[in-house]
């Protein structure tokens, strides 16, 4: 039986003052009937010796004072918040994992799961042995060591108290690795030496982990010196919820202007639930869906038609699809995506001259997201150019046959041309060349078939270290894209036209009249050029960074967040704005800090099929050691102090029956 | 609460009851009177008791002349004495006797009555009187069926009174105004906080047959009181607080036993007539039951 010291001094001493107050209003508020008897002779003989201690005599025979001061007995013993642990009184080190992520908004109780953990991290707190030390750490996605080891639980139950929600996937690695680097330091070894040197002594603890679940340890993370104690939170009852896990949009391929939405929900709960949604554009209700049965486990995929623009005209818009059912979790229920806010790309081809390339280029297609413009290489020399190339206001320059002084502030294409950077190289001139496979994992070139293109010369291509061959041929790799300080670099060992003595345009490849010419066109200013796909709205996940890019060249964007928050966001080498408060889930606007013009729209969506689902599993795997669920022992305890005031107020009904009983 | 004043002390049906009774002693009192009582002193009824030699200054008239013709010499006749009996009934009227239902004065004026009844019927010289009475309150001395009425009345009209409530101190003026002897039947509930003992000695030293009739109530018994309560006592306003519970009723049942066998053990060492009585029961059966196997009736 352990007690609790829940208040301070002044509180125990005014507390302590209420039984004699009991007593002493007990004797004010008594007043004894007077009775006339024949004689108090033998009456006072009966109490004579009874009142040694007449006091005493009274307070043992008063049953309603007796009953008063049991009752506030059992109030300030339940106030020690008594309970039983099977504690060592050795002191300890515990690191409390506190689980940040969405899925503890899911309701538990009066509260929510983090609540949940916090109250249980408190009441870890609380009952440390004296002299132990705690360390709490929030995960979400990312790992903060809220308060490093104190033995002071005042700082530590403020710390877990201010602790709030995210909406944010949940990630375990950080936190483990940072509970991992206290109680496993890295050690010096030295085979043979005595004086092997530590840097820090390894101190055990023990790993509690407050969390529902729905991550993954690293496979190769080690315990080591740390004791696991896996706490679920949310086991009371099994979670019912369903949850939009996919939200993406795009064009319907058979309808022009008219847009599909995509939406996967996920139900999570022990059995079948229908729930009912409403999709709706701009705060218009579009489309709704009454009763969708979804069965246990399973996971159903939805296609909404939305009729989206007149004659092909964008439409801005915020398209967002609610599922109005209510269940355990609310930060699922809700699926947002932006249209129309896509910027063109643009594109600067540098060429003495390619038909086939302009034509591949000129499709309708391409112009609804790119802006192409053709110079010839005497452009490189120009002022205009060198202002475009070195304030990144392009996407991608494309030099065929023609090369840079020195590489633009932009993704860069070199056809049968080298880049000014050191290392690269061309081979051998082979004629002819015979292409022999493509990286059907890359982009720029998947499904591309490349096995009928004949080449009648061409030359392979050495590029630097770290560089991914993606078309190679019987004399080696003739396709090569390299990193270039957050740009890139592709590099293509033919040419497609090569000039003849008359200056005319001689086809070096047939490559053109193959169907995979235009598509690697095409794919080369969508991916290169910076161009997503038509109508795949910008969505990331709440805390996932996003990178946003503007078509006029602004220092910094401001972007305000769902909740009105505003936050500055410079602009990088890549013409690009790397946004990183992305923590609420909703609509975020980005403006150009100079004219306060909308440049940019975004959704932050939950859309984690594991934070949707709620399911508390019964063991944790951490590292090769799979944890079975538990109660912190040693720190977790039974607490009393319910059933003491459960028994206090039976004590004070009776009280209360035998006062009637007399007063009556 | 006195019995009304309508109420007679003694029924008409108690009253034939008594007729055949009388009160004895064991003792040889001597009366003043002769009385219709046979005494064992040798006396001057018709009874013959036996002879004895004349004396000089002997009553001439009982020679037995007829033995002197016989034998020449002077014997003097005894007859047996019939004498008259002193009897005296001390009736506690302090302020707690005036308790019960009936009250226990009630009891014991009654019980006075009926013995004062008894002497009367057998001429007996009768005085019935509070205790602790003033010694110039005039109390009668009654004798033969004529002092009936009297005797009643007197009874009749004694009162609780705070006068003299000390045992002692009743014992003491009761020896100044009465110097015979005879048969003293004290009732009373000898709740005295001074004690009971230091009165009951003081009437057992005078030469009298001492009958103590201790009377209670059933409520001084078996009280009925709970909670939290302040007791005053009626006469000299002592309070005792208590607080009712079975465990100090039970305790108070024990106090109240050995009271009763305190008084009784003390009247056995005296030489007193010990005889409790309940103020609640009915007065016949003690009187030709309990009295009469005690001695102070036949």
């Amino acid at each position: 039986m352990t007690l609790i010291d829940t208040m301070p001094w002044w509180g125990w001493s005014s507390l302590a003052a209420v039984p004699p107050a009991i007593v002493l209003l007990y004797f004010l508020k008594l007043r004894r009937r007077p009775v006339e008897v024949p004689s108090t002779l033998l009456w006072a003989r009966t109490v004579e010796d009874l009142h040694v201690n007449s006091l005493w005599q009274r307070l043992k025979r008063n049953l309603l004072l007796l009953l008063q001061l049991i009752f506030l007995g059992l109030a300030l013993f339940a106030l020690l918040r008594p309970g039983t642990a099977t504690e060592s009184s050795e002191t300890q080190r515990l690191i409390v994992l506190i689980d940040q992520s969405a899925s503890m908004n899911a309701r538990a109780g009066d509260g929510t799961r983090l609540d949940r953990a916090k109250l249980r991290a408190r009441e870890i707190v609380d009952t440390m042995p004296s002299g132990s030390v705690a360390m709490v750490i929030a995960f979400s996605d990312r790992a903060r060591v809220v308060q490093s080891y104190t033995d002071n639980r005042a700082l530590l139950r403020r710390k877990i108290a201010e602790l709030g929600p995210t909406s944010r996937p949940t990630r375990i690695a950080d936190a483990l690795q940072a509970a991992s680097g206290l109680a496993n330091p890295p050690q010096t070894y030295e085979e043979g030496n005595p004086n092997a040197l530590k840097l820090a002594q390894a101190l055990e603890a023990k790993l509690i982990l407050l969390t529902d679940g729905g991550w993954q340890a690293p496979d190769d993370f080690a315990l080591g010196n740390l004791e696991p104690i896996y706490e679920p939170i949310g086991t009371e009852r099994p979670a019912e919820n369903v949850g939009i896990v996919a939200f993406a949009t795009a064009e319907n391929p058979e309808r022009s202007g008219e847009v599909q939405a995509f939406a996967q929900l996920l139900n999570s709960s022990p059995g079948e639930r229908s729930v009912d949604l409403r999709l709706s554009f701009d705060g218009r209700v579009v489309d709704s869906r009454r009763d969708v049965r979804i069965g246990p486990g399973v996971t159903i995929s939805l296609t909404f038609d939305v009729p989206r623009s007149i004659d092909d005209t964008v439409v801005d818009g915020v398209l967002e699809l609610a599922i109005t059912t209510a269940d355990d979790l609310s930060d699922d229920d809700l699926a947002r995506a932006v249209f129309g806010t896509r910027r063109r790309s643009r594109v600067l081809f540098v060429s003495p001259g390619n038909e086939p390339l302009e034509f591949a280029a000129a499709t309708e297609e391409l112009k609804r997201f790119a802006e192409i413009r053709f110079e010839s290489p005497a452009y490189l020399e120009t002022d205009d150019y060198r202002r475009e190339a070195s304030a990144g206001l392009l996407d991608l320059i494309v030099f065929d046959r023609c090369r840079p002084d020195e590489s633009p502030a932009a993704n860069a294409c070199y056809v049968d041309s080298l880049p000014p950077e050191t290392g690269w190289e061309f081979g051998e001139t082979v004629e002819p060349l015979v292409l022999i496979d493509a990286d059907q994992a890359h982009p720029l070139v998947e499904w591309l078939q490349f096995s009928e293109v004949l080449v009648a010369e061409g030359r392979t291509v050495t590029a630097p270290a770290g560089s991914r061959t993606l078309l190679r041929a019987d004399a080696g790799g003739v396709m090569t894209i390299t990193d270039r300080l957050g740009f890139r670099d592709l590099v293509l060992g033919f040419p497609i036209v090569v000039a003849d003595d008359r200056g005319e345009q001689v086809p070096n490849t047939d490559w053109p009249r193959h169907p995979s010419f235009p598509m690697f066109v095409q794919n080369l200013i969508q991916v290169l050029g910076n161009a997503a796909r038509l109508d795949a709205a910008e969505t990331t996940r709440p805390g996932e960074p996003i990178e946003l890019r503007s078509p006029a060249a602004y220092p910094e964007l401001i972007v305000a967040g769902p909740d009105g928050t505003e936050s500055r966001v410079p602009r990088n080498r890549r013409n690009g704005y790397l946004v990183t408060e992305t923590d609420r889930q909703g609509i975020y606007v980005a403006r150009g800090a100079d004219d306060d013009r909308v440049v940019r729209r975004f959704a932050v969506n939950l859309t984690d099929r594991r934070e949707s689902d709620l399911t508390v599993p019964r063991e944790v795997k951490l590292g090769y050691q799979d944890v079975e669920r538990g109660t912190a022992r040693g720190i977790g305890r039974q607490e009393y102090w319910k059933w003491l005031l459960l028994l206090g107020l039976g004590v004070l009904a009776f009280e209360w029956s035998v006062y009637r009983r007399r007063a009556a | 609460m006195s019995a009304g004043p309508t109420e007679p002390l003694l029924s008409p049906e108690l009253l034939a009851r008594l007729e055949s009774l009388e009160l004895t002693t064991r003792k040889v009192l001597r009366g003043r009177l002769q009385g219709e009582r046979r005494s064992r002193r040798k006396g001057h009824s018709v009874e013959f008791a036996d002879f004895r030699e004349y004396a000089p200054g002997d009553d001439l008239r009982f020679l037995d002349w007829n033995l002197y013709a016989r034998l020449d010499r002077l014997f003097l006749k005894l007859h047996l004495d019939e004498e008259d009996l002193h009897f005296h009934a001390l009736v506690d009227c302090s302020r707690s006797m005036d308790f019960g239902q009936p009250t226990k004065l009630d009891f014991a004026k009654r019980l006075a009555a009926a013995l004062g009844v008894i002497g009367l019927l057998r001429a007996d010289r009768v005085r019935v009187e509070r205790l602790g009475a003033a010694l110039t309150e005039a109390t009668p001395i009654l004798r033969g069926r004529g002092g009936m009425r009297r005797l009643l009345d007197h009874i009749g009209a004694m009162q609780p009174s705070d006068e003299g409530t000390s045992l002692l101190e009743g014992a003491r003026r009761f020896a100044i105004r009465n110097r015979g002897t005879g048969i003293v039947v004290l009732i009373t509930d000898l709740l005295d906080k001074h004690g009971f003992q230091a009165g009951l000695r003081a009437l057992a030293a005078r030469r009298v047959d001492l009958h103590v009739i201790h009377v209670l109530s059933r409520d001084e018994i078996e009280p009925a009181v709970r909670g939290d309560l302040r007791l005053v006592d009626c006469e000299d306003g002592a309070t005792t607080e208590i607080t009712s519970t079975d465990g100090l009723l039970a305790r108070y049942r024990r106090t109240v036993a050995a009271f009763l066998d305190e008084a009784r053990t003390f009247c056995a060492k005296s030489g007193i007539n010990y005889v409790s009585a309940l103020a609640e029961q009915p007065l016949e059966p003690l009187i030709l039951k309990l009295l009469r196997r005690r001695g102070l009736v036949r």
